[in-house]
């Protein structure tokens, strides 16, 4: 197991370096940085200390060396636009959106073992249709367009929840369900399969065979073969969440995570803030993916750690 | 048991479909369909939405009531009425005809991501599963490596340096989303190569090509189609999220993000600015969603046998 | 064979149907037999013949698409069917009435250990503590002929052999304490070296533990190993009945000589194989007269119309042929003979 870890750190340091390549050369070599950055009058003498501050006028490799190394030391340099250590800005601002999927992956994951497994105890009964009718809604709605309607329906209409910012438990409440509206749709349909495909397994029979009552045969046979597959999709939607939704959410809400730095940056174009943000995402997903293998493989025993 | 010996006869009646080759089993299926279709109300919800959909945006001009940007600063931010049944926005626009043209960006932006990052993903998939060896380890490896890149962000980076245009929308979320297909491929391919008839056939004598046209490539067919059209829909709503955030299409041009992200600030005032062209987006993705799942049941007898019979003991129950 | 007193077993006039969108498929019509405690029957049939629905009826298995229409099936004299029944079932399933099925692979969990499912039964059923069911899941692994039971109950089921998960099957049936076992082609799934022993091994048990055994099986070979009574099923219905030693050399229908002709022999060597021309009947559309009517050579125009009932023929020898034991003077031998009487 321990050389299984490792393995995959190494993987994992190679896609995160991987990551600051691609972000190093559609910075510095698609688009030109200085053009960006600096209003349209400015002088060529302007231009070009601009551009010696950057470091932009030494060679390409040259370049790319001293990035390696400020990444390495975390040193991002200055955001353009708030003009403090950009890596800095970042890992302050990093609590609050973990705090956001948290919420709102738990609740999701809570919200759709409960419902997927309920249907799939009855199907094609009552329940198990609204479920499958509602979870296929769910998943249908793109997420800034439920965070946009939640608002209007519980912060402008009913005025009961407040409409942006991070306060107490009632400013999390509408983001993290907006966070965990599309997952749950797609994982109650998981759920509800995967549990499916299991009672109509042999083990199934043979532990009502023996004996067992329904909820033994369910809730510890069943449900322990279908983490398998759960805890692996599951994963990838907390990536999902970590990596895509934040940006999304924490933009509709004004939830003062990393997202909505992602979006401000893009919006004001701070590359060198972009930068620090998507390496510090990248390290989490490489993390997180490492963490799913590792409990995928204590889960089911059959796999063998190649 | 019973069961048992019918899945078995079931199986064996797919597999010799296969064998016969893929004219003989689409024409079972196209006869087949109607009926289908006819006894899972869901799946001909989603194929009529699609059609809807796609219908709309290829004859917009035709029926759109006003030209999308039409703009009557008189008129803004009117309610739905008869002159305008989803109201106009804040520049006096008809909402209505800006959804039937917005349609047209959407659907051609998920068409065109599955065209790219499908016909690369199953080449990739397809050399993969039948090479094997170093060129499979490698694709592989590349796979999983790009799998674990924060996409949208990465989009995000590139698409804020490159002016993002229609081209570099599509470019971008192709690359982002090929690995599903090679995945999906090449396991498709590798347990097909495990089965029986296939070895029969290369023992025979049959020569790489034509194994993989007449044998490989039909149990491909219907898996494909269906992750097709489910990553049609994921492009539909990446696309969105793109615009809404500034970074996919660009004003004047129209799309169903574009919308939601240019009458953000008007909820309180006028709530159809961005419900409609919300419900335009989640009806597309739902509608394919459907289509995709009916696909996936239809193809597979044995599904299609539990869903018989649960119509068959409870009239009210629906297909799973 | 003991007659007196409550059978242990009685399943009365059975009959289950499969829903398919082809069709309703009567499965089993109108089963009927009894085991006594102690006893050991064999039912064996081809596949479709509706011996392993008839098994999954007995312990309450049967879904969807299928369901029991008719009849009863009672244990010590106590219907199994209906609300009150169900729950008598779960009472005593995996404790008085336990089964062993075909494929071991499947069958067990194959994410927990077998220390785990075996010491399920006996903490459910036995009201053993961690401890104690510690210990005696080695007994029983030790019980069924497992080398090294303490190391192999900690193991995984894909880390065993065939074989081996079968006897673990087997003491996981035997743990509950059971007097009735019920065994679903217990070696179709296994190499056939080791269907031999495990056939010995549930004998031995049977005799060591005074079980009464069901075994399902389509192999005649399976049941002379460890059945003292057998019942012969063709098309849903049972065709014959009696001990095995009588039927093997006295088969009184013609299914039964059918399958005795059709067994290949290592005395004899014969040209050819010797098989029952044609196919088993379509369930959808049972026949109304007897099921083996088109296969048999000496069938007639009775047995197209009419279904012969399963009658009593002597002490403890039932036969459901309008032309019982004829079939002794004639030979199945690749060709059907139509005779019309």
């Amino acid at each position: 197991m321990g050389r299984f870890i490792l393995r995959r750190l190494a993987q994992g340091a190679l896609v995160v370096f991987l990551v600051t390549v691609v972000v190093f050369v559609t910075t510095r070599l698609v688009g030109d940085p200085v053009d960006v950055l600096l209003p349209f009058e400015s002088t060529p003498e302007q231009r070009a200390e601009f551009r010696h501050q950057l470091g932009l006028d030494r060679s390409i490799p040259v370049q790319f060396w001293e990035y390696l190394k400020d990444v390495a030391h975390l040193d991002f340099g200055q955001s353009l636009v708030l003009r403090e250590d950009a890596m800095g800005i970042v890992l302050e601002r990093l609590p609050a959106t973990l705090e956001l999927v948290a919420a709102g992956m738990g609740l999701a994951f809570v919200v759709s073992m409960v419902l997927g497994v309920l249907a799939a105890l009855r199907p094609g009964g009552w329940f198990d249709r609204v479920a499958v009718v509602g979870s296929l809604a769910a998943l249908s709605m793109p997420e800034f367009w439920v965070g946009l309607l939640l608002i209007y329906i519980f912060a402008v209409w009913l005025g009961v929840l407040p409409s942006s910012g991070k306060g107490g438990l009632d400013h999390l409440i509408l983001p993290a369900v907006t966070m965990a509206f599309a997952t749950i749709g797609r994982m109650v349909m998981i759920v509800r399969s995967s549990m499916l495909d299991e009672l109509a397994q042999p083990y199934v029979q043979t532990a009502r065979a023996k004996g067992l009552s329904g909820f033994r045969t369910v809730g510890v046979h069943a449900m322990r073969n279908v983490s398998v597959p759960v805890v692996t999709l599951f994963g990838w939607e907390v990536i999902l969440a970590l990596a895509g939704y934040t940006a999304v959410v924490e933009t509709v809400f004004a939830w003062p995570g990393i997202g909505f730095l992602a979006y401000n940056a893009i919006v004001d174009q701070d590359l060198i803030l972009l930068q620090a943000i998507v390496f510090l995402v990248a390290i989490f997903v490489v993390v997180i993916n490492i963490l799913i293998d590792v409990l995928y493989r204590v889960i089911d025993p059959r796999i063998q750690l190649a | 048991m019973a069961l048992d010996a019918r899945s078995a006869r079931l199986q064996a009646a797919r597999e010799e479909e296969l064998l016969r080759g893929r004219p003989y089993a689409v024409i079972r299926a196209m006869r087949s369909t109607v009926t289908e279709l006819w006894s899972d109300k869901a799946g001909m919800f989603g194929v009529l939405v699609m059609l809807v959909m796609f219908a709309m945006a290829i004859f917009a001009p035709l029926i759109a009531p006003y030209p999308p940007d039409a703009q009557s600063l008189f008129d803004r931010l009117q309610g739905p009425s008869w002159d305008h049944p989803m109201g106009t926005d804040q520049l006096g626009r008809d909402v209505l005809s800006r959804v039937i043209y917005g349609s047209r960006i959407s659907l051609e932006v998920g068409l065109a991501v599955v065209a790219l990052a499908g016909t690369f993903g199953v080449l990739m998939g397809l050399v993969a599963g039948y090479r094997g060896g170093r060129t499979s380890s490698f694709i592989m490896r590349w796979v999983d490596t790009q799998v674990a890149f924060p996409g949208l962000l990465l989009a995000l980076i590139i698409l804020s340096v490159v002016h993002p245009s229609l081209k570099a929308i599509i470019i971008v979320l192709a690359i982002n989303g090929w690995m599903v297909y090679a995945r999906i491929t090449r396991g498709i391919v590798l347990s097909t190569r495990e089965r029986p008839y296939v070895e029969a056939a290369e023992l025979a004598g049959c020569k790489s090509r034509r194994v993989i046209f007449r044998h490989i490539l039909p149990n491909l067919a219907s898996p494909l189609l269906t992750l097709a059209v489910l990553e049609f829909a994921r492009m539909v709503i990446a696309e969105a999220a793109l615009s809404f955030l500034g970074l996919g299409t660009q004003p004047p041009a129209v799309s169903w993000g574009l919308m939601i992200a240019e009458g953000r600030d008007y909820i309180s005032s006028a709530w159809w600015v961005i419900t409609f062209p919300g419900i335009a987006l989640s009806l597309t993705v739902l509608g394919a969603n459907l289509f995709a799942s009916w696909m996936r049941i239809t193809a597979d007898p044995l599904q299609r046998e539990r869903r018989f019979a649960r119509a068959a003991m409870d009239p009210s129950a629906v297909a799973r | 064979m003991s007659t007196n007193g409550t059978p242990l077993l009685e399943v009365r006039s059975l009959q289950v149907q499969f829903f398919t969108r082809g069709g309703t498929a009567h499965a089993v019509r109108d089963v009927s037999f009894s085991i006594q405690p102690g006893e050991t029957l064999g039912l064996v049939g081809e596949s479709g013949s509706g011996k392993s629905v008839t098994a999954f009826s007995i312990l309450g298995l049967i879904q969807l698409p299928g369901r029991i229409t008719g009849g009863d099936v009672r244990w010590k004299g106590e219907s199994l069917l209906g609300d009150a029944g169900e729950r008598r079932l779960q009472r005593i399933r995996g404790k008085e009435l336990a089964v062993v099925f075909q494929d071991p692979m499947t069958s067990l969990n194959p994410l927990f250990t077998v220390e785990k499912q075996i010491g399920e039964v006996l903490r459910l059923h036995r009201g053993m503590s961690r401890g104690e069911a510690h210990e005696r899941v080695a007994e029983l692994l030790d019980l069924v002929g497992i080398p090294s039971p303490r190391a192999k109950a900690k193991a995984y089921p894909h880390e065993l052999s065939g074989g081996q998960r079968q006897r673990v099957m087997i003491a996981m049936a035997l743990a509950g304490e059971p007097e009735l076992l019920i065994a679903d082609e217990p070696t179709t799934a296994l190499d056939v070296t080791i269907q031999a022993q495990i056939l010995e091994l549930i004998a031995e048990l049977q005799q060591q533990l005074g079980l009464a055994v069901l075994l399902i099986t389509h192999d005649l070979g399976v049941v002379a190993e460890v059945c003292s009574r057998v019942a012969v099923m063709y098309g849903g219905k049972i065709m014959e009945t009696g001990t095995a030693f009588d039927l093997f050399e006295r088969p009184g229908h013609p299914y039964t000589k059918g399958l005795l002709s059709s067994t290949p022999r290592l005395d004899i060597v014969l040209p050819r194989l010797v098989g029952i021309e044609g196919v088993p009947p379509d369930l959808i559309t049972p026949p109304v007269g007897c099921p083996f009517e088109a296969r048999c050579p000496i069938r007639i125009d009775r047995c197209v119309d009419e279904m012969p009932p399963l009658e009593r023929h002597e002490q403890g020898r039932e036969v459901a042929c309008w032309r019982a034991f004829d079939i002794l003077d004639s030979e199945f031998a690749g060709r059907v003979e139509r005779q019309r009487l």
